[in-house]
């Protein structure tokens, strides 16, 4: 996986939001309004812990999210789980 | 089981005009509360799969994860280009029902108010700054006058002499190498202070492939954008590859700063 990471890390510029990122970002956040919400994320650092599994998918998955464009999201990631936290 | 749960996206001041999609191909709607100047961005989801064990499960798996994180951010992201201000919520911020959110909406007001003036006109990036390898002895002595003057004494002193200042230079530049490695973070953020609304230094992780030496959420006001994004191309031939990385992604709406409080959050 070590080369993947290298790859996938050295990719994103301002247009392009890896899912990796994206991912971070929607998770891994400093203060979420759970004291209101009746369910919420566990707090997963998911850019950090889930790395191998989260690599595999970026490949497939370089959809810049404010294009609004979306592709075909294959089973990629699926194969390699193995991380539950 | 086929119960209906609410999905929030976002908190704005007002809705927005036009019609959007959320998770699940769901449109959004809005939900608001007589008297406060607040509107929750939302649409209806399954608990199948957003309740809280569905939910926990399925964050953690990529081919899950990756269209409704999407979708959350496609919504979050027309929001923010279109109203001057928002606060995005993190994915997966689900209610039973409108009434809880609008028991959010009164129980919160005056924070959820505040939140909205601080990120008003701005918009969120974030910037890394990644050692990909050791300093060579080169860029070690370009950034190092000490390193240069020792370099400088071994050309001229004797050549017993100058055996023994060698291993000195070795040492010299080790620690040299060391000191500007610490520096690069300190010297930054101080270069992305002088351009940013607010910065945010974000806590790094110890167990990963590539440690970065720093990592920051930038909350950067859309009119200083291009002054913004000038200072970290002037950061980034400062610390250039391939001894160094430096990352940037943006703009995103204020994920980290429409919900962390003001206080502490630029602590070194």
């Amino acid at each position: 996986m070590q080369p993947e990471a290298s790859l996938s890390l050295s990719a994103p510029g301002p247009d392009e939001m890896s899912l990796l990122e994206l991912a971070d970002r929607l998770l891994n956040r400093g203060v979420v309004l759970t004291g209101a919400a009746t369910i919420s994320v566990a707090g997963i650092d998911l850019i950090y812990l889930g790395l191998n599994v989260v690599l595999t998918a970026v490949e497939n998955l370089k959809t810049p999210p404010r294009t609004g464009g979306r592709q075909g999201h294959g089973d990629a990631a699926a194969a390699s789980r193995g991380h539950d936290g | 089981m086929t119960a209906s749960l609410v999905y929030v996206y976002a908190v704005l001041a007002e809705p927005t005009a036009g019609d959007l999609t959320g998770v699940s191909g769901r449109p959004v709607r809005w939900i608001t509360e007589n008297g406060l100047e607040l509107a929750a961005a939302v649409s209806d989801v399954l608990a199948d799969e957003f309740g809280e064990e569905p939910l926990n499960e399925g964050v953690r798996n990529m081919a899950w994860l990756g269209p409704r994180a999407v979708a959350h951010q496609e919504v979050n992201y027309h929001l923010h280009e279109t109203a001057e201000t928002m606060i995005p919520l993190a994915f997966g911020t689900v209610f039973r029902d409108d009434e809880r959110v609008r028991q959010l909406l009164r129980d919160r007001a005056p924070e959820l108010s505040q939140r909205l003036e601080r990120v008003r006109g701005c918009a969120e990036w974030v910037v890394a700054l990644h050692l990909l390898r050791e300093p060579g002895s080169e860029l070690v002595a370009q950034a190092s006058p000490a390193v240069r003057a020792l370099r400088a004494e071994v050309e001229t002193t004797s050549p017993g002499r100058a055996h023994l200042l060698r291993r000195r230079v070795a040492e010299l530049e080790r620690d040299e190498a060391r000191r500007l490695r610490g520096e690069a973070a300190e010297q930054m953020l101080d270069g992305l202070r002088a351009v940013a609304a607010d910065v945010y230094r974000e806590p790094l992780p110890t167990d990963t492939v590539e440690r970065p030496l720093l990592r920051t959420s930038v909350l950067v006001r859309r009119k200083d954008e291009s002054r913004f994004l000038d200072e970290v191309e002037r950061l980034r031939a400062r610390w250039p590859e391939p001894t160094y990385r430096l990352l940037l992604t943006g703009p995103w709406p204020p994920y980290r700063f429409g919900g962390i409080d003001t206080s502490g959050t630029d602590a070194a």
